[in-house]
């Protein structure tokens, strides 16, 4: 793991709403108040913290957001959701499923994560409104505990230096010419 | 008799369950349930008051910023602080343009497809939907070509045999008797709409510093900085931005969602006489339009038994009529005892049972006011407002019958107390909001020019005990928060919701809710396919996630129907 000590850049919704919407973002979902489920949102604020996310990218904690997030969609090529989620695994593993996989997603009974209907309805909404995203994916962490309750549990923030990894190395792919 | 359930309800954070008794072709009775428990409150005890609104505002993932604003005005209540008036605007600009985002959302997509079949656009005429878009506005949107662009969209998502968004709908239904332009044209809207939703998001992001979950809130007023020489703070190109944002809102508000509900209300005309209830309407003054919460653009009041001569003025939150009202009810619901409370001595100790239609059935609690169950909403603020003679308010609503009688139906006040009449009352609030955004716009431009920017007091905190009420008119109703403080730290904490008023379970009284009030006497023309009680449940834009406090990452998708 690299250590960068770039000022990085924070939330940039207001800069997107004067139209100059960035072509790559990172999105954390959850919420803090259900111990685990916050991942996403603390992911965001440690790419804040000092992440080295090249300062084009948009970084945006979006909490449980619902049918909203399609239209965050308009105007990006590429979407890095970091969220909890439930799986049959040890908790703290991540794994990350493509565009395809969230829209194919045949078991609407078990959700990839836990706002992940409203991530495959956001990004069926965003096409049908002609939003131009090409590259999408979910980068899901397996959860310990999801009881009412704030802080994570240590197998899931162990989880941390693997995500930015991954989601550094999914940024550059994508910028890749 | 058949026994149906619809469990989720909502498209959005699906915990609200339905059980309802069908016969004859209609509804005879009917059970609202709530089935997930979180108890987030509990969260914030023992926290400094002054940081309770940014986890407030974590209770719910889609109306975060009604909690922070509630949150903070509580404790303001608790203190008897009042806020500068550039924060009170600018708290306002941002109330007003998350009430247009919300209802908007509402309206096309998360209700119109009850009413609109998608899968009869491939049939339209294009130019006959322009032609008729021509009579409801001057929108540019509703063009042929426009139009037509919308219809191939449809007509490949039909081919294709996957319909996507529109996967989950009652296509077919006999219930939906639009035509296919009028079809087309709503959906056509339902794309717009996603886009204009937005800039009212970006006026909420740009005075909040984000969206969701707004930054800019202190206990004191905000942190916004305002200095017309800065290009750092708040200036006028900033103001003047905000303004040109609020312009496209509102022209999209009274071109094209304004005369769409009219017209849906001329279209369905049946549905102003179905869905009543609890006709007992409760409504908080907002808008303040002083530092002292004293004068208000939106009046608040109380309504009984649907007697519009009856109303009674709400001034506020120190109102006692207000303060000493409100108590919350357990009998029927999955916690200990079946006691009463004021949400200040509010208790919230789980007990749950099983679902048992006479006994406990419900994670939500039963709030009553003056002992009785009240409907909170969009329609219960406009006819305090309208039985008062507000005349914003009766402006609007006489626009709106104008509207529904040039299609040759002839509404009175009597038919919004209905279905349709909801989604009416959410329509006209929005005209209201589209003019009062301007008018607020420039109070603000008009105090920062006359020299005055100052945003925040400091608070401070009392030794012994203080307790404070905060109100909000939010896009779903009256929504407060009761905040008791012990030196300056939280000591109990209660969030009485609007979703927790009309979703609310049987009283120790057998009094029913508004849910399931508005049910009964509803037809059912097919029970696999319940339509018109989706229709009449979403009228009221229920959201369970923080009316029962619950979070359910296994919850099921889409809505499931079992005939029991």
């Amino acid at each position: 793991v690299s250590v960068c000590s770039d000022p990085l850049p924070v939330c940039s919704t207001a800069a997107a709403s004067d139209g100059q919407t960035a072509s790559i973002a990172v999105f954390g979902l959850g919420s803090m108040l259900f111990h685990d489920d916050g991942i996403g949102p603390e992911c965001v604020r440690r790419f804040e913290a000092g992440g080295c996310l090249p300062d084009t990218v948009e970084l945006c904690d979006l909490g449980t957001p619902s049918l909203d997030l399609a239209s965050r969609l308009i105007g990006l090529q590429g979407a890095i959701f970091i969220d909890a989620i439930k799986l049959e695994a040890v908790p703290g593993t991540v794994v990350v499923y493509d565009r395809d996989e969230i829209l194919n997603s045949k078991q609407p009974a078990q959700r990839m994560s836990g706002h992940e209907p409203t991530l495959r309805e956001a990004l069926m909404t965003a096409e049908l409104i002609g939003a131009e995203i090409q590259q999408v994916c979910l980068v899901g962490i397996v959860v310990d505990s999801l009881e009412r309750g704030i802080g994570l549990s240590e197998p899931v923030i162990d989880a941390w230096p693997n995500v930015r990894q991954i989601v550094l190395d999914t940024i550059e792919r994508w910028s890749a010419p | 008799m058949a026994r149906l359930t619809i469990d989720p309800v909502t498209r959005i954070e699906g915990h609200l369950r339905v059980d309802v008794e069908v016969a004859d072709g209609a509804v005879q009775d009917a059970w609202s349930s709530c089935t997930m428990w979180r108890g987030i409150e509990n969260i914030l005890l023992g926290r400094d008051p002054r940081e309770a609104w940014l986890f407030a505002q974590r209770f719910c993932g889609v109306c975060t910023t009604v909690h922070a604003m509630v949150s903070v005005r509580a404790v303001e209540n608790a203190l008897g602080l009042a806020p500068p008036l550039n924060a009170q605007l600018i708290r306002n600009l941002i109330l007003l343009n998350h009430g247009l985002h919300d209802h908007i959302v509402h309206f096309y997509h998360l209700s119109a497809l009850d009413w609109v079949d998608v899968t009869t656009i491939p049939k339209a005429d294009p130019d006959k939907a322009a032609k008729l878009g021509e009579t409801l506005s001057n929108w540019p949107g509703n063009s042929r070509l426009q139009l037509k662009e919308v219809q191939d969209k449809v007509v490949r998502l039909v081919q294709s045999g996957q319909l996507g968004i529109f996967a989950h709908g009652y296509w077919g239904h006999p219930a939906m008797h639009l035509d296919p332009e009028v079809n087309l044209l709503l959906v056509a809207h339902y794309f717009q709409a996603l886009e204009y939703q937005r800039k009212a998001n970006q006026v909420v992001a740009i005075l909040g510093g984000k969206t969701p979950h707004i930054q800019n809130l202190a206990v004191g007023g905000v942190m916004n900085a305002i200095n017309l020489d800065s290009m750092a703070a708040m200036n006028m190109d900033t103001l003047y931005g905000l303004r040109s944002l609020i312009l496209e809102v509102q022209k999209f508000t009274n071109e094209v969602y304004f005369p769409d509900v009219c017209a849906l209300g001329a279209l369905y005309p049946e549905w102003l006489k179905y869905g009543r209830g609890v006709d007992n309407y409760l409504a908080v003054p907002d808008l303040p339009l002083n530092s002292e919460e004293t004068e208000f653009d939106l009046p608040g009041g109380v309504i009984q038994d649907g007697d519009l001569e009856s109303v009674r003025s709400l001034s506020g939150a120190n109102d006692k009529l207000w303060r000493e009202n409100v108590i919350e009810d357990v009998t029927h619901s999955w916690y200990r005892g079946s006691a009463a409370l004021p949400p200040w001595q509010g208790e919230t100790h789980p007990h749950y049972t099983d679902f048992e239609p006479d006994g406990k059935y419900s994670w939500v609690k039963a709030p009553r006011f003056e002992k009785r169950p009240a409907q909170v909403g969009p329609l219960s603020q406009i006819l305090v407002g309208y039985a008062q003679g507000h005349p914003l308010t009766k402006k609007w609503t006489d626009a709106a019958f104008d509207r529904i009688r040039a299609l040759g139906v002839n509404p009175t006040p009597e038919d919004l107390h209905s279905t349709v009449g909801r989604h009416l009352a959410r329509a006209i609030r929005s005209a209201m909001f589209a003019e009062l955004e301007l008018k607020h716009w420039e109070m603000l431009v008009n105090n920062v020019l006359s020299g005055d920017s100052t945003t925040f007091v400091q608070p401070e905190f009392p030794v012994g005990e203080i307790e404070g009420v905060g109100v909000h008119e939010a896009p779903r109703g009256t929504l407060s928060h009761w905040v008791v403080l012990e030196n300056g730290k939280i000591k109990n904490y209660q969030a009485v919701v609007p979703t927790t008023w009309n979703a609310s379970p049987r009283d120790g009284d057998g009094a029913i809710g508004p849910y399931e009030a508005s049910l009964i006497g509803n037809p059912v023309a097919d029970e696999e396919k319940p339509l018109e009680m989706l229709r009449t449940l979403h009228s009221f834009d229920p959201c369970m996630a923080c009316a029962c406090h619950a979070y359910d990452p296994e919850g099921n998708e889409v809505a499931r129907v079992r005939v029991l």
